[in-house]
């Protein structure tokens, strides 16, 4: 009975190996993996649910199709005049139908019933598609599929040019970047954050703990002892706020006055402004 | 003489909470390790600067916490039981717990700097707004003379307002839901000795009134009438717990967060052990709501790696589940 | 002694009780009996001011409590009422000092030992019989030596031994210096316990006297607005 079952199982798994590891030349698929269908030719009205996207839709060359946006896209200044749709917290079906769009770019934190809604709901098709990129290269990926679903040359190739360029540090510092105090929060193992450490040479902190986005302890700060420590900018605590906190004087990180604070967008949101991030992270580790 | 070697029994295991709450952590810093890191930071012997700020700086601090208030909120659960004569009251009853992440959400909002006494500002606007929440109670409630019905309602009434409200803020507030989410769970993540202090304050202040009114308080868990006859204005007493609950819950909580259960089950366990006579309940709560939150605190670190499990969540499982139990062996609920 | 000059009280602007006088000797045990509505428990409770003393006084041995604070009323007049099951729970000892500021220790055994309630002291009042939760409030009230003993019965519906139970211990400790008025349904228990009457109509005393008056049938039947006979 229980090698039956294995059997089974097994055999599930062979053919689910089967179905994903088969990337079709003419199909993009989401992260949601379904198959993006384009019908009546390339989007000309497209309404982008997170930031990081209206960034790649601009770097495209597309930012004129882009009808609406949601309170949090705040990059290239361009955005300034679209109008928005609210954000995460209150999005609504009616407000995206609204703008009459053809495309709807969300990720995977837009509720599910939100995606389901704008599909089924409209007379006129609407394509919907969600990417959540959490590494270097699932980005490059993310910014191919939507240049072929606009019908525009990807521009991948400048961005792998200047990645290349960024060399990486032999010290392997530690690094801990703190999203929020109160408990700690960091990025964990698979995000797009620690993939950009480890692209610079840094170790990050997080990649010890379970979870993508963790809460840890200040003891544990304590005891892993990062060598450097990034605040995001705009953050409610200063350096000075965090090197009073009860403990850490022995972080080296705090010894050695190695507290940066960074321009939060770059560093959290997988967009075309890679190599800035890179750059900046780079100057900070040779500092 | 049975409860005295209860008590004793009890004072016994809130030492070996603390202990373990030295000894145990989140981090790779062992037992023996933390032994030398504690001594060596009272200055006896030597042991690594790290394992020492690990020790003095985050493990004491936060088992100190935890223990202080695990006692405010036992009291603060006695006293609120007290105060409605219904076992099934909590001390976030009076809209308190609402009341303080209105505060907490309101600063958040609007980015208010109102960092006092060594507390952050979302620990002052904790407080504030959980007072603020009781004294509307108390206003409303006093319009119809105060009673123990009209203070329930009113509170629970105040608590939907307020929890509407909260997510009116946190809809255009953008993150401040993770925030005060977090702060409200996690509210021990960063204990403090100036939390400690704050709530060693509250403690002992409430210690030393209460004693006062002990026969009082057993006068009006009889009814407002009977107190009358027996010489107590209910309405005094009335004043007093509701004053002593606010100070305590808020205390709690600005130093805390919000710890759900402990107010509620305390008082029941102590009544179980020692009875329900108020010169047992003061200390049994006391101390058996700073072994319980100090020992849920300290299992709440041994489980995840470099993680900590709050102590409220910790306490919402377990007390949950007691709880459960309760309600089945006691039908009559 | 008790001296009551002119009592109106009720609830709320209501007058229940009108410009009532009467006064009760050291030694006495008053029956008061009347119909539902007729003011025997605004009487009791105008003693604590539950009921709003609109005018008039009540005084004991001279002084007039509807001037006190409750602590001070109390330390004159004890009430009691006829207990039943209760879900609080407090110890026997608690409950039989609740409410004083620095009980007697040693008077407290003393009580404990004459009611025969040393074996359940500790026990809460919510887990004993209701014989025993009787003993227990008459404890209450002789620990506290007062002037003036009252008893409030708010229903009628008690079991015939306890309040004859009740009665039976306030008889007893009514002396030179003490006094005694009790609400009571059953005309054969003021009979048995009571030495006067006071009979109450429509917030009026109708009559008040020797027990004996319970015997005339047409009084009664008048305070109580039968008219069987």
């Amino acid at each position: 009975m229980k090698k039956f079952f294995l059997l089974v199982v097994s055999f599930v798994m062979v053919l689910s190996f089967v179905s994903c590891g088969n990337p079709s030349d003419a199909g993009i698929i989401d992260d949601l993996g379904e198959e993006i269908i384009l019908t009546d030719g390339s989007p000309q009205r497209i309404v982008s649910l997170t930031p990081n996207i209206t960034e790649i839709l601009f770097y495209l060359g597309v930012g004129d199709r882009v009808v609406a946006r949601t309170s949090f896209c705040n990059y290239p200044p361009e955005v300034e005049s679209i109008p928005t749709v609210g954000d995460m917290m209150n999005l609504s079906v009616e407000a995206i139908l609204g703008f009459e769009p053809d495309l709807v770019i969300a990720n995977r934190m837009v509720p599910m019933e939100i995606l389901d809604g704008l599909k089924g709901t409209s007379s006129r098709r609407i394509v919907v598609a969600a990417f959540d990129p959490n590494s270097i290269e699932s980005l490059l990926k993310t910014i191919d599929r939507i240049a072929k679903i606009c019908d525009v040359p990807s521009k991948t190739e400048e961005l792998r040019e200047g990645i290349e360029k960024i060399t990486s540090q032999k010290s392997e510092p530690v690094i801990y970047t703190e999203i929020w105090g109160d408990p700690p929060m960091t990025f964990g193992k698979d995000t797009y954050g620690s993939d950009l450490i480890s692209k610079i040479g840094g170790i990050n902190l997080g990649d010890q703990i379970l979870g993508d986005f963790p809460t840890t302890t200040h003891e544990s700060i304590i005891d892993l002892n990062p060598d450097i420590i990034i605040i995001p900018d705009p953050y409610q605590e200063t350096a000075q706020d965090i090197k009073k906190r009860n403990g850490y004087g022995n972080i080296s990180a705090v010894k050695n006055d190695k507290i940066y604070s960074i321009n939060a967008d770059l560093l959290m949101r997988p967009s075309p402004r890679i190599i800035e991030i890179l750059t900046l992270l780079q100057e900070i580790i040779t500092d | 003489m049975r409860n005295k070697h209860i008590f004793v029994l009890l004072g016994i295991s809130l030492l070996i909470t603390v202990s373990l709450g030295i000894v145990i952590g989140t981090s790779s810093v062992g037992i023996s390790d933390s032994v030398k890191a504690f001594f060596a930071g009272i200055g006896i012997g030597d042991a690594s600067a790290g394992d020492i700020a690990i020790v003095h700086g985050v493990r004491i601090p936060g088992i100190l916490v935890a223990i202080l208030a695990g006692s405010a909120l036992g009291l603060a659960g006695w006293l609120s039981q007290t105060l409605f004569r219904n076992d099934l009251a909590d001390p976030y009853i009076a809209g308190i717990g609402s009341g303080a992440i209105f505060g907490v959400n309101i600063t958040l909002l609007l980015g208010l700097q109102l960092g006092l006494l060594g507390m952050s500002a979302i620990s002052v606007s904790a407080f504030i707004g959980s007072l603020l929440a009781c004294l509307l109670i108390w206003i409303i409630a006093g319009r119809t003379g105060s009673t123990g019905v009209s203070l329930v309602l009113a509170g629970v009434a105040l608590s939907f307002v307020l929890s509407g409200v909260n997510y009116l803020i946190v809809m255009y507030g953008r993150d401040i839901l993770s925030k005060s989410v977090f702060w409200s769970w996690n509210g021990l993540a960063s204990a403090s000795y100036n939390d400690a202090l704050i709530l060693v304050v509250a403690l002992i202040f409430s210690i030393s009134i209460i004693p006062f009114f002990l026969n009082g308080i057993n006068a009006y868990l009889l009814g407002d009438e009977i107190s009358i006859y027996l010489g107590v204005d209910p309405k005094k007493i009335r004043r007093i717990l509701f004053l002593l609950v606010a100070l305590l819950t808020g205390t709690a909580v600005a130093t805390s967060g919000l710890l759900g259960f402990v107010g509620l089950i305390i008082p029941h366990i102590s009544r179980k052990l020692f009875g329900a006579d108020s010169k047992q309940m003061l200390p049994g709560s006391l101390l058996l709501g700073g072994s319980v939150l100090g020992f849920a605190y300290v299992f709440g670190k041994a489980i995840i790696p470099h993680q900590q499990i709050p102590a409220s969540v910790v306490m919402s499982i377990v007390g949950g589940i007691f709880f459960l139990y309760l309600v089945i062996r006691r039908p009559t609920w | 002694m008790v001296v009551i000059r002119n009592l109106t009280a009720g609830y709320e602007k209501k007058a229940v009780l009108k410009d009532v006088s009467f006064e009760i000797k050291n030694g006495d045990f008053v029956a008061l009996i009347g119909a539902n509505g007729s003011g025997k428990s605004t009487l009791i409770k105008s003693f604590f001011k539950i009921a709003d003393v609109f005018s008039g006084s009540i005084f004991i041995d001279g002084k007039d409590i509807t001037k006190m604070r409750y602590d001070e009323i109390a330390s004159l007049v004890s009430v009691q009422r006829p207990v039943v099951k209760t879900n609080i729970s407090l110890p026997v000892k608690s409950f039989i000092v609740a409410g004083l500021n620095k009980p007697d220790e040693a008077r407290l055994s003393e009580i404990l030992q004459e009611f025969e309630l040393l074996d359940i002291s500790e026990k809460s009042i919510s887990d004993i019989s209701d014989g025993q939760l009787q003993r227990v409030t008459l404890a209450q009230a002789v620990y506290r030596n007062p002037k003036v003993y009252l008893l409030d019965e708010p229903t009628s519906h008690l079991d015939l031994r306890y309040k004859a139970q009740l009665l039976s211990g306030i008889k007893k400790r009514i002396k030179d210096d003490s006094c005694g008025l009790a609400v009571i349904h059953e005309i054969e228990l003021a009979k048995k316990f009571c030495n006067k009457v006071l009979l109450l109509h429509n917030g009026k005393i109708r009559a008040y006297g020797d027990v004996s008056i319970l015997d005339d049938i047409s009084l009664i039947s008048e305070v109580f607005d039968l008219d069987i006979i």
